[in-house]
């Protein structure tokens, strides 16, 4: 067992550190900072200042053009971003790149590939349905195949950056029933595709992310097909197998801690800053302990899959606990705002705010947080369906 | 970093785990249960004869020298057997305190003894009066001469010396290593609710040689500290041991008790429990793996806080993962014939000593206050 960062691990972090002090523009980090929006053009600054460093693709192998780093170096990665403040890498990026290396025709590998690590394509991901949440396999989304194309017709939901999105990867069905083993196909569709409507959707923070997308006659080229037709449940499953392995939301957790003991040093209570008063002050130590049980959790997972072992069914649950640490601490980051926590001014978080409310940290913003904060444990796999699929496993009754 | 076991600890694992699977069935421990010792001298000479009682020790002084990750490896699998011999006083943090803090002459008249397990040393630290904290001991050494009551010593009834800690006429810290028939000392030897068994030690005017005392009067009261976080950290260990084989009981009772015409295990109420317990076992091995890791740090609050984290998060995951078998085994798990509530027993104890989850939350805030 070596139970210590190695000397070579330690000297990665400081290299990414020395990266975010010298590359991470000040305008992005303020915004990053004080939980101010974001807009598609600043994820597509970051995403081209990182890959002009050299690191495009932290995730991908280096046959692809990515880093080849370890689970480890992406971990170290991923926290000393959370912890400069540096914008979020695209999620979906991870989700597309994967599958199209993975089952892409060379044509498609060539066509698409290049120009996802840099935004030149925004890619979102069409799962979700009205009808099909946590039940994904009942989607409805139906595509037919009518000489050169597939004609699709139906309604994805929950379409995070849809209106951003160059084009969406879907789940669709080839048949109209049947096993979803045998009966969908996993099919990239150019959101500037006639019959395509984009409608948004407002999220309990006031803020629009989330979209419903509409399909009506979508005309989509059969090349454009991932996998063979019928198959895209595996091509679906494998992509859930990727998402697995990431990073425990270890970066999110750290820096929300440091958000956290920040709060409680500055704000007073009685003369005293609220980090001395025990009820704040217990909270806090607990997080900090709960945090370093999760983090050795997470990396004896990733030393087991590195050594090829069966990672088991704990993998699947990191999520869990995870989230679970997230949404306590965004909790007390609200309850620390105090009478302030119940203002918000959405538009105040907005690049374009000229008004003369504060558009700090936590003088906005804290309690929409927590709200927001709600989804992660919905997304993804609910905790409670990740349990009946983990307990499954466990019983095997 | 890596946490892949080496050949070697692999080995030592296995062997463990033979011992506890051949020699340590829930009948043979009911039964030393029952006997005046509490334990079997046999079982104890065969972990003198693995090494095991040496495993810290020096290779000079009869021992393995080996070190925290090895006494973590033991540890989890003696917590799997719920095995009852004194291991964690006499093998673990006598051996810490007296290699850190005996002379050469110390070491070399003790030290050998432990190995060979003829040997037995108990710490006698906590005091009717105290609530873990040693700032509060009333013990004195004053004139050469100890006085006071010690409580709950662990692996106190069978022990053959004491390290006693106490407060000098100055109010500094001393550590003595006493003789346990030495006049003035009384023994009174009983079981605790895990059936370990414990003593309370009174000391009344107990003459004290220089050569019992350990270490530099300046540096005790760490050396204390140093003995209680090895202690401590076996702690964190075994639990996890204690709590694996807990769980895997409490899964197998869901797949096999039938009610309703169909396993228990079915309901999803008891499914999403179970999931639960596989974390909190998940998470108290990552803890106690933090103790193995920082328990002989150079930087002493390094240590503490990482000792106080694991310390503070075993109890809390212990009492989740014993509660929820004791309610999944159901009326059964009420019983003292059902295995359930032995392990969940000896969770309990394991966060009542030396310092329980609550008591390391304050101490380990303490120690961010003092050492960000």
């Amino acid at each position: 067992m070596e139970l210590f960062e190695t000397p070579q691990e330690q000297a990665f972090r400081e290299e990414v550190r020395v990266f975010l002090k010298d590359k991470l523009p000040d305008t992005l980090r303020h915004r990053v900072q004080n939980m101010l929006r974001l807009e598609r053009e600043d994820f597509v600054r970051w995403h081209n200042i990182v890959a002009d460093h050299g690191w495009t693709g932290p995730n991908w192998p280096k046959a692809y053009g990515g880093t080849g780093w370890n689970a480890m170096q992406r971990k170290i990665f991923d926290e000393e971003c959370f912890m400069a403040y540096a914008p979020r890498l695209i999620p979906h990026v991870n989700m597309i790149c994967p599958v199209l290396q993975r089952y892409g025709t060379p044509a498609q590998k060539e066509r698409f590939l290049p120009r996802i690590w840099r935004l030149q394509d925004w890619w979102c991901q069409g799962y979700s349905e009205p009808g099909a949440g946590s039940d994904l396999a009942s989607l409805k989304t139906r595509a037919e195949r009518q000489g050169k194309h597939y004609i699709v017709n139906g309604q994805k939901i929950w379409t995070t950056w849809a209106h951003w999105a160059d084009w969406i990867f879907c789940l669709v069905r080839t048949k109209a029933d049947g096993k979803p083993q045998e009966s969908i196909s996993f099919l990239l569709i150019d959101m500037k595709t006639p019959g395509i409507t984009v409608r948004p959707i407002i999220s309990i923070d006031g803020v629009h992310d989330l979209n419903e997308v509409f399909f009506d006659n979508v005309e989509v080229p059969v090349e454009n097909l991932v996998g063979e037709e019928h198959q895209g449940w595996t091509v679906a499953k494998f992509l859930l197998g990727h998402e697995r392995t990431e990073l425990g939301g270890l970066g999110f957790c750290k820096r929300t801690l440091a958000y956290l003991k920040h709060a409680a040093a500055r704000k007073t209570l009685r003369g005293k800053p609220l980090s001395e008063h025990p009820h704040v002050r217990d909270r806090i130590a607990r997080f900090e302990m709960e945090l370093q049980a999760h983090e050795w959790t997470f990396l004896r997972v990733v030393s087991q899959d590195e050594a090829g072992k069966d990672v088991g069914p704990v993998a699947s649950v990191l999520k869990i606990r995870s989230t679970e640490l997230q949404q306590a601490m965004t909790a007390l980051m609200m309850e620390l705002a105090g009478p302030q926590g119940v203002r918000y001014v959405n538009a105040a978080r907005e690049a374009d705010w000229s008004g003369s409310l504060p558009g700090d940290l936590f003088g906005n913003a804290l309690v929409a947080h927590y709200l927001d904060w709600r989804k992660v444990t919905i997304f993804g796999g609910t905790t409670e369906v990740q349990k009946n699929i983990v307990s499954k496993s466990l019983l095997s009754l | 970093m890596n946490f892949s076991l080496t050949d070697e600890q692999q080995m030592l694992v296995d062997s463990l785990d033979r011992f506890i699977e051949n020699d340590y069935s829930f009948a043979s421990r009911r039964a030393l249960i029952a006997s005046s010792l509490g334990y079997s001298r046999d079982h104890w000479r065969f972990l003198a004869e693995m090494g095991l009682l040496g495993l810290t020790i020096p290779e000079a002084q009869g021992g393995m020298g080996k070190g925290a990750q090895e006494t973590y490896l033991v540890m989890r699998s003696l917590g799997r057997g719920l095995v009852l011999e004194p291991y964690i006083p006499s093998a673990v943090v006598a051996p810490a305190i007296l290699t850190r803090g005996g002379s050469a002459a110390q070491q070399a008249q003790w030290l050998p003894g432990i190995a060979s397990g003829d040997l037995q040393i108990a710490l006698a630290v906590d005091e009717p009066d105290t609530h873990y904290d040693p700032q509060d001991m009333q013990t004195r050494l004053a004139g050469g001469r100890l006085n006071g009551r010690k409580s709950v010593v662990l692996g106190g009834a069978s022990a053959d010396r004491f390290i006693v800690a106490a407060r000098d006429a100055n109010g500094g810290f001393v550590l003595a290593c006493i003789d346990a028939r030495a006049p003035g000392v009384v023994v009174e030897a009983y079981s605790n609710i895990d059936n370990q068994r414990s003593a309370e030690v009174s000391l009344t005017e107990v003459a004290i040689s220089a050569d019992e005392l350990l270490g530099a009067p300046a540096d005790s009261l760490e050396l204390l500290e140093w003995g209680l976080d090895h202690g401590r950290a076996a702690l964190c260990a075994e639990s996890v041991g204690v709590m694996e084989l807990l769980y895997a009981k409490t899964l197998d009772y869901m797949k096999t008790r039938v009610q309703f015409k169909k396993a228990i295990g079915s309901n999803q109420a008891l499914q999403h429990r179970a999931v639960e317990m596989m974390l909190s076992v998940e998470q108290a091995q990552s803890v106690a793996l933090l103790t193995a890791a920082h328990v002989a740090h150079p930087q002493a609050s390094v240590r503490q806080k990482a000792i106080s984290t694991a310390k503070a998060q075993v109890g809390h995951y212990g009492r989740h993962i014993g509660e929820a078998a004791i309610q999944i085994s159901g009326g059964m798990g009420m019983t003292d014939e059902f295995e359930a509530g032995h392990y969940f027993k000896r969770l309990l104890a394991i966060d009542l000593t030396w310092g329980d989850s609550a008591y390391h939350l304050q101490r380990y805030i303490s120690l961010e206050e003092n050492h960000p």
